[in-house]
């Protein structure tokens, strides 16, 4: 992902802002009220300035009239509106900010529903997260603090150098002069800027994932002692971001510095240039303050968003992420409408498929034909890295074939819509996932609208009720993180018990390699037979009593299918499969003794 | 100790820093009063219309103080950096050692994407707080209380006002933090479930995606960002109250202090050139609390930050390190580990995972422990580790209380081959030598020839350079387990704990990994929990443990003649493989 943005660097700041805007379009009305109060809340501050030194400089020359109260009274009544105006600016600003903040957490998570698991082929779950959620607070920045800021100060400061070109066009063009100077200062540094901000980020991410490590791996930290390296690590990463953010914060200082010369410049030209006027007696001393005053602090706004700009990289660097992850192609279109009539039969074919993670690997898959008939259960067997989990990936549609097509009751996966392809199938992966909620949500998750009692009941076929009734809080239990409570067989009978509620026609199942005390490995035995019956199933087989139970192996080898047939078939007359059931299962001495 | 003067001590690991802060700060102000006084000066000389000379010579200190603060302001960011980097590090130093001396105990009532969170951009969130709004503090303080002074001897009223002003901006929002302080909790509370939820429902998104339940959980996310949103919104609703409070004084404070001067000046009582001074003064003045706003707006997400911080730090410990520990006995080549009337629940209000168990380990003897899932099988091995200390009897090390040893020294004493291994981004090298980290190449090698690991570590194209973990390539169970199990070859500790050591491999691996293991056990003393009985039949010793209790113990033969729960155990796996067998 870093590869891509280098190479689209030059172009990456202008659209990154085209893209950023572009989602402040549904917005418009809250945006409004927030540049409207905006521009108030600046006007009234510059007016009260402008009305304190327009008074100095009448009392200077004896021509106030008028008594202090109502001087007073003006000066307050713009102190309160300024106040309410500076409220309403932030309070709207923030609401739109949040709006798309929440709005932009899901569509990335949308985004990343499209493209997984292709995504986790390039992105680690810690810097997923990371992208995800800081990058996104870090856009609050621009929403809530630049975009704005940016229209109001383009209007306030139009409406500061029309009043100055009304009191003489000299001082009004000085000061454009100015400010075409301290808003070029950003753009100088901005290379300079993209490149740390992004630098920054991909720091803090790094210790993100090293934070994480020392998580998830505590145990072993400290059942190895290696507490000391650890934190050895751990603070590694962190001088990095630190230097990293240092070297942000001088250019930061640098970026600062320039603008405020530019400002105090500003201040001391218009200062000699009205002074000036006033020997002339082309300026009335009172519009003289007046003038001073303005000079000096209507840059205020500008300031605003030059300060701002300074962080542009890091917000630039952040929305690159963003966007990223947003914009990864899909990896599989689902048909919208459905175009198939009719009752699909359950069996599955697989047509000379081949396929490949990347466009540059070789093939997973190469050339892969068989077929599983209706109610048949077929194993897959081989090696590990054969390619029997691409298979089960194609199937369930994660990736796409490159070539070939795989059929369901022959029809082309790829002709179906989401709704029919996971009606039919169901699958038991080999790393079940539980989600942080109850173990009864865990299992309804196939099926949300299933009663409580269909849940037991799933789960009393699954042989998964006695333990969960064993809990105090029985299904309502949460299980935690990753389901550290539960042990893995019980975590496989929750898996289960899914399908089980789910009851699809097909089942995939990616067999478990784990081994399992003697309790769990009989319960889910009898839960996997009775899961199956009846059911078309296609699974990667890694006991060997799983590949007695099938009725037909297909033998993987190099992403090639060498052989299939039954068990006895494959003994007598293959070749390959005879070495392999040697080779992993000590064959012959345990087939005798099972 | 009060929230915020707890927040405050933190900064006392960078007192120097926030000093240097102040004084560069202080500089800055002085750079900007001298430039108000010599623009108010020129000022006075244009209108009584006075020698050009000396009004260019006001221009020219004024333009003097600009090119200093320039400067200042560059050496302040600068250096603000580094400070924040230093706090930042010395906190999330803290946090972490606390979590790892916390161990595991802890972190099955946290969810990780919360301390996570909490650890990076957490601890970065205090930064605002700690090195700009304290600084900016005692900035505020001391220049108010220079120009205060100053203009108290031009005019007491002025003064007044002014002060008044400073004190409502300064102490205003103070006054109203009880009530901010609800809703700041509650949005961070907010944010890192949030966080969590997301990374739980990535995580989890293909068994979503076969569930058919990524579309649902994508709408139940939606609701749990709609949540967050609005109290943020809350949060915002408030806090822009406190800054709101801020900018009417502010506001206030110029308007009147100009507004009275000018009634003082038409009344006489201040003269005008004083006048002009505080026409540019009063907008110094108020200067640094524009500043120190600004700073309290970006700290409030810091607070919550600090508020979980403060509580990792409070947490009790599970367990505690001995006074005066002992470690001793390393001349002891094979120790002996014994239970006595061990007692231990994770929680009180939970039924105890271990009751009065009684047990002793031979030194030298391979013992195993075997049960159900759920019969305390684990909670032993968690014991032995020293990640929870038992709340009745104790454990016995060599005769001598687990307590008195030093965590360290304990945990050097053992090692141990866990069902799943953690793997450490960095190269399957370092994730051997992890636990010996003087070990040269040729031990590391040896260990994994023993482990029965090198073979595969020598297939990959970069061999044992081939980076692992998270962000590296992802091995298989069974080769985890190698070289979790040539880690303990290299550790070489004296007492050996296999905790479900083969369970999560594939039968590719299994051979190779019991063998390695045999290997392993030989002249230690060995504990091994297991599931499955044909690893522990050739055990010197079995204790079988139902519901936390010991049930029975012996030798295999001993125990299948017994016919009780052993007995029946093995029966059912004989079961197991009859079904299997069809």
């Amino acid at each position: 992902m870093d590869s891509t943005i280098t190479n689209k660097k030059g172009r990456t700041r202008s659209i990154g802002f085209i893209k950023l805007l572009k989602y402040l379009k549904s917005y418009r009305k809250g945006l409004g009220l927030a540049v409207t109060s905006g521009v108030l809340h600046h006007v009234f501050a510059i007016s009260t300035s402008v009305v304190c030194a327009y008074i100095v400089g009448l009392i200077a020359r004896d021509n106030l009239s008028g008594n202090g109260a109502a001087i007073l009274m003006i000066l307050g009544v713009l102190v309160v509106l300024r106040t309410l105006m500076y409220y309403g600016e932030m309070w709207f600003a923030h609401e739109v900010a949040y709006r798309i903040l929440a709005d932009f957490r899901i569509a990335l998570y949308n985004a990343v529903e499209r493209v997984s698991p292709g995504i986790l082929l390039n992105m680690r779950s810690g810097q997923l997260a990371s992208t995800l959620m800081s990058d996104v607070e870090v856009l609050e920045w621009f929403f809530a603090h630049t975009f704005g800021n940016m229209i109001v100060a383009s209007i306030v400061t139009t409406i500061v150098l029309c009043f100055l070109a009304a009191l003489n066009i000299y001082l009004a063009i000085i000061i454009l002069f100015l400010i075409i100077i301290i808003l070029s200062i950003p753009l100088l540094l901005q290379k300079k800027a993209d490149e740390q901000g992004r630098d920054v980020r991909d720091k803090l991410s790094d210790a993100n994932a090293e934070a994480v490590e020392g998580i998830q791996g505590l145990r072993e930290i400290l059942a190895l002692n290696y507490k000391k390296g650890f934190m050895k690590k751990m603070y590694n990463s962190i001088d990095k971001l630190s230097n990293s953010q240092i070297t942000y914060g001088k250019r930061l200082g640098l970026e600062g510095s320039l603008l405020h010369i530019a400002v105090g410049l500003a201040m001391i030209s218009i200062l000699t240039m009205s002074a000036f006027l006033v020997y002339e007696g082309v300026l009335a001393f009172e519009w003289f303050t007046v003038a001073v005053i303005l000079g000096g602090y209507s840059f205020g706004p500008i300031m605003e968003i030059s300060s701002m700009a300074r962080n542009f990289g890091i917000i630039l660097a952040s929305s690159n992420r963003v966007f990223e992850v947003l914009e990864s192609k899909s990896l599989v279109e689902y048909k919208e409408t459905s175009t198939i009539k009719g009752k699909f039969k359950s069996d599955i074919l697989f047509d000379n498929v081949s396929f490949s993670y990347k466009e540059d690997n070789n093939n997973a898959v190469d050339a892969v034909s068989f077929q599983v008939y209706e109610g048949e259960t077929v194993a897959l067997v081989g090696h590990s890295g054969a390619g029997k989990s691409t298979c089960i990936n194609l199937l369930l549609r994660f990736w796409d074939v490159k070539t070939g097509a795989i059929k369901i009751g022959s029809h082309d996966i790829r002709d179906m819509t989401q709704e029919e392809l996971r009606s039919m199938t169901c699958a038991v992966l080999q790393d079940v996932y539980l989600f942080h909620t109850t173990i009864g949500e865990n299992i309804r998750l196939g099926k949300p609208e299933a009663t409580d009692e269909e849940v037991e009941n799933a789960a009393k076929l699954a042989f998964a009720h006695e333990f969960i009734s064993g809990f105090p809080k029985g299904y309502d239990t949460k299980t935690g993180e990753r389901g550290v409570q539960l042990s893995g067989g019980q975590k496989q009978r929750i898996s289960i018990a899914r399908a089980l509620l789910k009851d699809t026609p097909i089942l995939i199942m990616d067999e478990a390699v784990s081994n399992l005390d003697s309790e769990n490995e009989q319960a889910i035995q009898q839960a996997l037979e009775r899961l199956r019956r009846g059911r078309t199933t296609l699974i990667i087989a890694h006991r060997l009593s799983t590949i007695l139970s099938a009725d037909r192996l297909v033998v993987m080898k190099n992403g090639k299918v060498v052989e299939t047939g039954t068990h006895e078939d494959l003994l007598k007359e293959g070749k390959y499969y005879k070495e392999l059931i040697a080779s992993q299962y000590s064959l012959p001495t345990d087939v005798k003794e099972i | 100790m009060d929230f915020y003067s707890r927040l405050f001590r933190l900064t006392g690991e960078i007192k120097g820093v926030i000093a240097t802060k102040v004084i560069i700060g202080l500089s800055i102000t002085a750079a900007y009063v001298i430039q108000a006084f010599a623009m108010a000066r020129g000022i006075s000389i244009v209108l009584d219309g006075g020698y050009m000379g000396d009004f260019i010579k006001m221009i020219l200190i004024s333009f003097l103080c600009i090119i200093a603060r320039c400067l200042l302001m560059y050496a302040n960011e600068k250096y603000s950096k580094k400070a924040a980097c230093d706090i930042k590090k010395v906190i999330r130093g803290k946090v972490l050692e606390k979590l790892l001396f916390l161990g595991p105990g802890y972190q099955t009532k946290k969810r990780s994407g919360n301390l996570q969170s909490l650890i990076t951009d957490g601890v970065e969130t205090l930064e605002a707080f700690l090195t700009n709004y304290i600084p900016q503090l005692f900035i505020v303080l001391f220049s108010a209380i220079g120009i205060g002074t100053y203009v108290w001897q031009l005019n007491t009223s002025v003064a007044f006002v002014m002060i008044i002003a400073i004190v409502l901006a300064v102490f205003g929002p103070q006054a109203s933090m009880p009530l901010v302080k609800k809703f700041i909790q509650g949005y961070w509370q907010a944010y890192a479930v949030l966080n969590s939820q997301f990374i739980d429902a990535m995580q989890g998104m293909n068994t979503l995606k076969v569930l058919n339940g990524s579309k649902r959980k994508g709408k139940e996310l939606a609701l749990d960002a709609e949540n967050f949103y609005r109290k943020a919104v809350r949060e915002t609703t408030l806090s822009l109250l406190n800054s709101s409070v801020i900018i009417l004084c502010m506001a206030a404070g110029y308007a009147f202090s100009v507004g009275v001067s000018v009634i003082q000046v038409s009344r006489g009582q201040l003269a005008l050139s004083s006048l002009f001074v505080i026409l540019f003064l009063a907008y110094e003045c108020f200067r640094p609390i524009h500043d120190l706003n600004a700073y309290w707006h970006s700290s409030f997400l810091g607070f919550s930050a600090a508020r979980e911080v403060f509580s990792i730090i409070d947490t009790p410990a599970e367990v505690e390190e001995s006074d005066s520990p002992v470690n001793h006995g390393s001349d002891i080549k094979l120790p002996q580990i014994s239970f006595q009337n061990v007692s231990f629940s994770y929680d009180e209000r939970e039924t105890k995972a271990i009751k009065d168990l009684n047990l002793c380990i031979d030194p030298g003897k391979t013992a195993a422990i075997v049960g159900k899932s759920g019969a305390g099988k684990s909670t032993i091995v968690s014991l032995l580790l020293r990640f929870f200390d038992p709340q009745e009897g104790q454990i016995l090390f060599n005769g001598e209380n687990a307590k008195n040893y030093s965590l360290d020294y304990l945990r050097s004493q053992i090692a141990v081959v866990f069902q799943d291994t953690y793997l450490f981004y960095g190269t399957i090298l370092d994730n051997i030598r992890l636990a010996k980290p003087n070990a040269s190449i040729d031990e590391i090698i040896e260990a994994a020839q023993l482990a029965n690991a090198h073979k595969f570590i020598s297939e990959f194209p970069r061999g044992y350079d081939t980076l692992v973990g998270e962000r590296g390539i992802s091995l298989s169970g069974g080769e985890r387990q190698r070289i979790s199990i040539a880690r303990a070859i290299l550790k070489d500790a004296p007492f050996l704990i296999l905790d479900e050591a083969t369970s999560s491999v594939d039968a590719e691996s299994e051979g190779a990994i019991q063998a390695a293991l045999e290997k392993l056990v030989k002249n230690r003393t060995t504990l091994i929990i297991a599931h499955r009985l044909s690893t522990v039949q050739k055990a010197d010793q079995i204790f079988v443990l139902e519901d936390g209790v010991l049930a029975e113990q012996g030798k295999h033969e001993d125990l299948i003649s017994e016919e009780g729960i052993y007995s029946r155990l093995i029966m059912a796996q004989y079961r197991v493989k009859e079904v299997q067998n069809g």
